[in-house]
């Protein structure tokens, strides 16, 4: 039988006041952003903060969105997958985390990878000139996926990314990805 | 000549055309569902507004709290569609309406315009913000 207070106490020694795991709907998006920054705003968060946390917050979740649909056309997950991602929001010491996990296509890692390991070697001069080259580029908006939303969390963190790629099978790993947030 | 309103969602802004003023004010926050689809009606309102527009000026309020990264995109294939415009000679403007508490905001409006060549692209303090 489950053990409900083991994972609350998980949940709380790792300082997450926010979690979901689960399929993610864009109704349930706004209701969750809704609630995180309620909460900030409770604790009377600097604005520019609260704004913060919730941007990452939103491009995180929409990246679970959106990764799945993409999945879903080159099928390398079950359809139970689609736009099933967990994600977090929680303390640690300094900063605010935003973590979000879902499954992807083994074969698309590399892509992603690559992406999020341009991203990383940046500093904020070149993110900055990166987003607005990509921002300008004529590519439709469908096609370019996460590839502005990485861009703008590793903008708007105060760390670098965190990412990591777990294969789960030959089609599928499970890619996680952290964006850390100053508390001021 | 037609209007445009389009209401405010938690995730999409106010959109209304003030006909009396030629004043098209897009308000609130975008994070939509789906961003193309929820800007296209909007795009394809302008191209027939814009078409129409002779030497009465145009004028575009933004004032947006917060936007995704794809907002961020559909906002700048607006200024470039609207620079287009105003290099035909249309007499358009855009005013980046920021609140002055929100530094962010502001350099939001300060990147557009930074990429924006001839396009009349104003950076507006909120009236007691």
């Amino acid at each position: 039988m489950i053990k409900l207070l083991d994972l609350k106490k998980y949940l709380d020694d790792k300082g997450i006041f926010l979690y979901f795991n689960g399929r993610i709907s864009h109704d349930l998006l706004v209701q969750l952003g809704d609630t995180l920054k309620q909460k900030l705003n409770r604790e009377e968060v600097e604005s520019q903060t609260v704004l913060k946390v919730f941007s990452m917050f939103v491009e995180q979740m929409q990246n679970v969105v959106r990764y799945s649909v993409s999945s879903e056309t080159n099928c390398p997950t079950s359809p139970a997958d689609f736009q099933v991602g967990v994600v977090t929001v929680g303390y640690d010491g300094n900063y605010y985390f935003v973590a979000s996990g879902n499954k992807v296509a083994t074969a698309e890692v590399s892509r992603i990878r690559e992406k999020l390991e341009k991203i990383s070697s940046m500093d904020k001069d070149q993110l900055k000139a990166y987003y607005k080259e990509m921002r300008k580029s004529e590519t439709p908006e469908d096609s370019v996926g996460a590839g502005l939303g990485f861009i703008e969390m590793a903008r708007k963190a105060d760390r670098p990314l965190e990412f990591e790629f777990s294969e789960l099978n030959d089609r599928e790993s499970f890619f996680s990805l952290i964006t850390l947030i100053s508390r001021g | 000549m037609k209007g445009l309103a389009i209401d405010a969602t938690k995730s999409t802004p106010w959109i209304y055309f003030d006909q009396e003023n030629n004043i098209l004010e897009i308000n609130g926050e975008s994070y939509p569902e789906n961003t193309s689809e929820f800007y296209e009606p909007l795009f394809k309102w302008l191209d027939m507004r814009l078409g129409e527009l002779h030497e009465e000026s145009f004028t575009i309020n933004i004032a947006l709290k917060y936007f995704n990264s794809s907002s961020s995109k559909i906002l700048m294939n607006l200024f470039e569609r609207l620079e287009k415009y105003s290099e035909r000679g249309k007499n358009i403007a855009v005013n980046w309406i920021y609140d002055k508490a929100d530094e962010s905001c502001l350099e939001y409006g300060e990147e557009f315009k930074e990429d924006l060549t001839t396009l009349k692209f104003n950076l507006v303090e909120k009236a007691g913000g």
